[in-house]
């Protein structure tokens, strides 16, 4: 063996770059093209903590600071009642939206804080912009998604107790051989809750989810965390629901109401990193683009409260009571927020701040998404979602 | 004007892999995002200087491969460290890169000769052997014809013969 070939023999196996890294680069690399677009400069491109990335950020904070002072001017003069100009505004703002210039001696509404333009803010929430993203470039602490369900729907109940319990079904997926009537493993005898019209229990999960095999699907019931089983709500509820050729009717007895409902929808999930009160808070943030709260409100116990002054719902951690979740609607996008140690004004500080994108913006920011699907595997045609009425 | 949207960002998920793991290869994977960056921020800007012919990659590499010229002194204590670091240490080693099972008194000496190359040369070793670029890629990425590169080549090969012949003898690798 020559050197060369020895050489080569030694090719050194190089491991993927480090997930974070390469996002981080990624959205350094689109921060860069949207600068250039808009004509701001380009920032130095660097790797998140390194010695040549934190001399930049100082750097970049310290330009920062430059322009803050600047708009920190600009807005203390605009205001005034004066008719000589602004002293530092000229150099820092468009001209457009620059104080007059020529003396002018009536008292003259404070100028628009985004130049006059013709062009269309983009609202959150819509059709051509669904999701919010972090402003530029923002670390992440977490970053997926999850594609929605083929054929899955959920409903969002709320008991007559005030306890949340949500259902979901997924179609004619081929359901495992039902267990022969008997005991769980904790030895509670496990009833068949009416199979001539519901369908098999077949087993239950900690007391609190319910697995039912229908003709042509799965339904799952999930009670409240630490719930006994078969409590009277649960039975209740398992006794209103009925099947109509594949239309799971729920025929909510007095006293129940409905959170949400609706089909299984693509779900746009990151934690943002945000300084509240001097602290690093990680807030976590899930989207769902034409979604609804019963798939954003999986898990949770939820109280009504009002979020950016839209009707949303709140739900406090049993074992933490300063960790809190609020899910509502952005427009037509669902979501679910949560941090631990805030309170909802930190969380609607957070989403304010937060700019409208669409799918598309997402990927070319944070990478493709996953496949839309799982192969379809269902075994008769699609289900209907839930129909629901009252008692 | 910069590249932006798509374009962009399908440039970067097609070659970042390849670019870092060239990169990483040469001069470790610590220094190695840096210099990715830089690779693509100037990828972006210089677009449209790109040369008609040629690939994505092979002009990813030549911006890769002359941004890795800042690092020659780098590159070249790397490869001394697999010569003067015995088989069991460079296991331990800090680079994960240089615990390579290859390692050894016969690899220790290729690469200790290796930098002792040109650095034109040193490119077009590395990017052959170990990035397994054509003739015509590693001149695009080099700036030579083809032609130039198979010449050297067979040049280089010579060169590392006759440094790996010359080198004396290292007492603790031979035991």
């Amino acid at each position: 063996m020559n050197p060369y070939q020895t050489i080569e023999a030694a090719r050194p196996s190089v491991p993927p770059m480090p997930p974070i890294a390469r996002r981080h680069l990624r959205e350094h690399l689109f921060e860069i093209a949207t600068r250039s677009q808009t004509s701001l400069g380009d920032p130095n491109v660097t790797a998140p903590n390194t010695a040549r990335g934190n001399a930049a950020r100082l750097a970049a904070l310290a330009l920062l600071g430059v322009v803050g002072v600047g708009g920190l001017a600009y807005s203390a003069s605009r205001g005034a009642e004066t008719n000589v100009a602004a002293p530092n505004a000229a150099t820092t703002v468009p001209v457009t939206t620059g104080p007059p210039t020529t003396p002018n001696t009536v008292l003259q509404p404070p100028p628009p804080t985004i130049a006059p333009t013709t062009t269309e803010v983009p609202e959150p929430g819509t059709e051509a912009t669904p999701l919010l993203l972090p402003v530029g470039r923002q670390p992440l602490d977490e970053l997926t998604v999850v594609r929605r369900s083929l054929g899955g729907a959920s409903l969002l109940l709320r008991a007559p107790d005030l306890s949340t319990i949500s259902i979901h079904e997924a179609d004619g997926i081929q359901p495992e051989p039902p267990a022969p009537p008997g005991t769980d493993e904790a030895g509670i005898t496990i009833p068949v809750v009416q199979p001539q019209v519901v369908g098999t229990l077949e087993v239950i999960h900690d007391g609190t989810i319910y697995d039912v095999a229908v003709p042509c699907g799965t339904l799952h019931v999930r009670d409240r965390d630490g719930s006994i089983p078969y409590r009277p709500e649960i039975v209740s509820l398992l006794s209103s629901i009925r099947l109509d050729r594949g239309t799971i009717n729920v025929a909510l007895p007095a006293g129940w109401g409905v959170i949400g409902a609706g089909p299984s929808t693509d779900a746009f999930t990151f934690g943002l990193p945000v300084d509240i009160a001097e602290r690093e808070v990680t807030v976590s943030l899930t989207q769902y683009p034409d979604g609804n709260l019963a798939i954003a409100g999986v898990g949770g116990q939820w109280s009504p409260i009002t979020f950016l002054g839209q009707p949303a719902w709140i739900s406090r951690d049993a074992d933490d009571a300063t960790e809190i979740e609020v899910i509502g609607f952005v427009g037509t996008t669902a979501f679910r927020i949560g941090a631990r140690a805030v309170d909802v004004a930190d969380l609607e500080a957070v989403v304010t701040g937060l700019e409208p994108g669409d799918v598309d913006e997402w990927i070319t920011r944070f990478g493709e998404l996953p496949p839309a699907t799982d192969p379809d595997i269902r075994i008769c045609q699609a289900q209907p979602e839930f129909a629901v009425t009252s008692v | 004007m910069t590249l932006t949207g798509p374009a962009a960002a399908r440039l970067y998920d097609d070659h970042v892999d390849a670019i870092y793991g060239y990169i990483a290869r040469r001069i470790g994977p610590d220094l190695a995002v840096d210099v990715v960056g830089d690779v693509f921020e100037q990828a972006l800007k210089a677009h449209e200087r790109r040369p008609a012919k040629g690939t994505d990659r092979g002009w990813l590499m030549a911006i890769a491969t002359a941004l890795l010229r800042r690092h020659g002194t780098t590159e070249c204590a790397r490869l001394e460290t697999w010569s003067t670091e015995s088989a069991d240490a460079l296991h331990g080693a800090t680079d994960p890169l240089l615990a390579n099972p290859a390692s050894g008194r016969p690899t220790a000496t290729a690469m200790a000769a290796a930098a002792e190359l040109d650095p034109v040369d040193r490119d077009l070793l590395f990017l052959t052997a170990w990035e397994h670029c054509s003739p015509g890629e590693a001149g695009e990425a080099t700036g030579l014809a083809a032609a130039v590169v198979r010449s050297r080549l067979g040049n280089i090969r010579k060169e590392l013969k006759r440094l790996v012949a010359h080198r004396p003898a290292d007492p603790e690798l031979d035991g």
